[in-house]
């Protein structure tokens, strides 16, 4: 059992140190077109950040006699920045277009401040968390090929679900994203097993219907940046 | 079977344990049980007394009672409904089987514009017969758009008729003591708050989220339950349950308030009937002290801590309920 252990983590060693030797050769090796191997296929994973947004404020109101409001407390409510994983998988249907299809996680906090209670009560935020989870599917578009980089746009739609960090309450709603970004291949070889190396980034509006929310406000749009590797089959 | 009458409005039993699935419900308590007070088939009957007070017709009356029921009916998540039947010349408040609506000069209740009676099958907990009077010691009202000096029949017989369909009070209202005893509503989130606005007013015609909720938590449709889910938990001070705190949930995407008490020793508590959504928690102690509106009046009830809110948004689910929560509050 233990021979075997040290086999299996001299495996991976070993495998490690034929990856860095593959992305260090591929530093030194000009971009390539096509070849007659490219399957078009491209996976690509990283990290996502999505910018933070405010909901409307609210106050919890009492009706007075002469119809006007009295306020119990006021609150005001606003979501962080998310920060999660994401992944995409790409195929090309023309030189220039590819269809993705992406799915992302990420994690995310609303914070409600709740101040200037009728009797007195003392300020506080009160706070949830909750997990996203996105499908979606969108066009890519290679607007210009420059060396290593290609630079695209994309927009797609897809679902979206929201859950709070008790698992009670789960909301689904739909999610758009226009950007754009850019893909800097490292290795570009026409075989092995490591065939395209390269990294993406990408800025991008996400405008976001349904889901977990503080007000009836739709959509929301919130910044996001993502980037991460990418591989080419 | 025996009949007997047990309720007014003025002193009623809320729903209490083990039957926390209790909104602002009345109650009754046959042997060791709690049974929740509703009546058995829909359209509830009713006559009107054929009585004329100054500035209002028996028929007005009717009228005025008509709308306030079908405010009721309209309430598109509860099965409620009632139906004239006629006039009467027996007085409201009578244990005769018969439900009967009508003015009834009562000046000794100078601070009472109406009660509701109850009479309830005392084997099966269930309501037979319910009476309200209004209190024609006060000047009424039926005008469209309210009288000055006058209170406003339609927004009273709301209120009176929530009760008859089995809701108690509501506590979402802040009130202030004036210098002859009673007390002026400065706010008021629910026509069954025990207090009227004041005379002129009309604003009691139009039912709030609270009531509702408290009435589809009674008589539910349209995948009501299902589709509403709950927030449980309980209240305490210095680790020992608190009964009697006044517990709400609040929307911040729609602006809706809905409350509810500790009602058990352990100071339990349950706000049914609430959207799926995030809620803030708060509590407080019962609003001057009005422990009668609520409870019987020799239930003991700690008014003495700071009102508090729960430090979490409390997420509820379609039909359930999440983790149940522990709010702490410190003593004032």
């Amino acid at each position: 059992m233990t021979r075997h252990a040290a086999l299996v983590r001299a495996g991976i060693a070993a495998g490690l140190l034929s990856v860095c030797s593959s992305l260090a050769l591929a530093q030194a090796a000009a971009p390539r077109p096509a070849s007659a191997r490219d399957r078009g296929i491209e996976l690509a994973i990283g990290v996502g950040w999505t910018g933070s947004i405010s909901f409307n404020s609210s106050n919890a109101n009492l009706q007075a006699p002469d119809g006007s409001s009295l306020t119990l407390f006021q609150t005001s409510s606003e979501e962080s920045s998310a920060a999660g994983l994401e992944a995409h998988l790409g195929f090309r249907v023309t030189r220039r277009l590819s269809a993705e299809v992406s799915g992302t996680w990420s994690k995310a906090e609303i914070r409600t401040s709740l101040s200037g209670d009728f009797e007195g009560a003392e300020p506080i935020a009160a706070t949830v968390e909750m997990s996203r989870f996105t499908v979606e599917g969108s066009a890519l578009w290679t607007v210009i090929t420059h060396g290593r980089a290609q630079f695209f746009v994309r927009g797609g739609a897809g679902w979206l679900r929201e859950v709070d960090d008790t698992s009670v309450l789960i909301e689904d709603g739909t999610i758009v994203n226009l950007g754009g970004g850019m893909k800097y291949w490292w290795r570009d070889q026409p075989r092995g097993a490591l065939r395209k190396l390269g990294a993406r980034v990408e800025a991008r509006a996400a405008i976001r219907s349904g889901g977990i929310s503080l007000d009836e406000r739709s959509p929301r749009v919130a910044p996001a940046i993502a980037g991460g590797v990418i591989i080419g089959f | 079977m025996t009949r007997r009458a047990l309720f007014v409005t003025l002193a009623f039993i809320l729903v209490a344990a083990p039957a926390l699935d209790a909104y602002l419900k009345l109650g009754v308590q046959l042997g060791s049980r709690v049974i929740v007070l509703r009546w058995p088939t829909m359209p509830v009957r009713y006559f009107i007394t054929d009585r004329d007070v100054p500035g209002v017709t028996a028929p007005q009356l009717q009228t005025a009672v008509a709308a306030a029921f079908a405010t009721w009916g309209a309430v598109p998540t509860a099965q409620v409904s009632a139906q004239f039947i006629g006039f009467v010349s027996a007085d409201p408040v009578n244990a005769d089987g018969a439900t009967v609506i009508g003015f009834m000069a009562q000046p000794d209740l100078d601070r009472v514009l109406g009660a509701t009676t109850h009479a309830v099958d005392s084997t099966t907990g269930v309501i037979v017969e319910s009476d309200i009077f209004l209190n024609s010691a006060f000047d009424w009202s039926v005008a469209a758009t309210g009288q000055a000096s006058r209170f406003d029949v339609q927004s009273i017989a709301t209120h009176e008729i929530g009760h008859l369909f089995g809701l108690g009070h509501s506590a979402l209202g802040e009130t202030q003591l004036i210098s002859d005893g009673g007390r002026r509503v400065l706010g008021k989130d629910a026509v069954m708050f025990p207090i009227a606005f004041p005379a002129g007013n009309i604003a009691d015609r139009t039912l709030k989220p609270d009531d509702s909720v408290g009435m589809s938590d009674i008589y539910p449709a349209n995948n009501f339950l299902q589709q509403s889910g709950s927030i449980s938990g309980r209240v305490t001070l210095n680790g020992a349950g608190l009964f009697g705190a006044h517990v709400t949930a609040f929307n911040p995407a729609t602006g809706a308030l809905v409350g509810s008490f500790a009602l058990d020793p352990q100071g339990d508590f349950s706000i049914d009937g609430l959207p799926p959504a995030l809620y803030v928690v708060r509590v407080e102690p019962l609003d001057d002290g009005d422990i009668e509106s609520y409870f019987q009046p020799d239930t003991e009830v700690n008014l003495n801590f700071q009102p508090t809110y729960f430090a979490k948004l409390v997420a509820v689910p379609s039909g359930g309920t999440g983790p149940a929560i522990e709010i702490r509050v410190q003593p004032k």
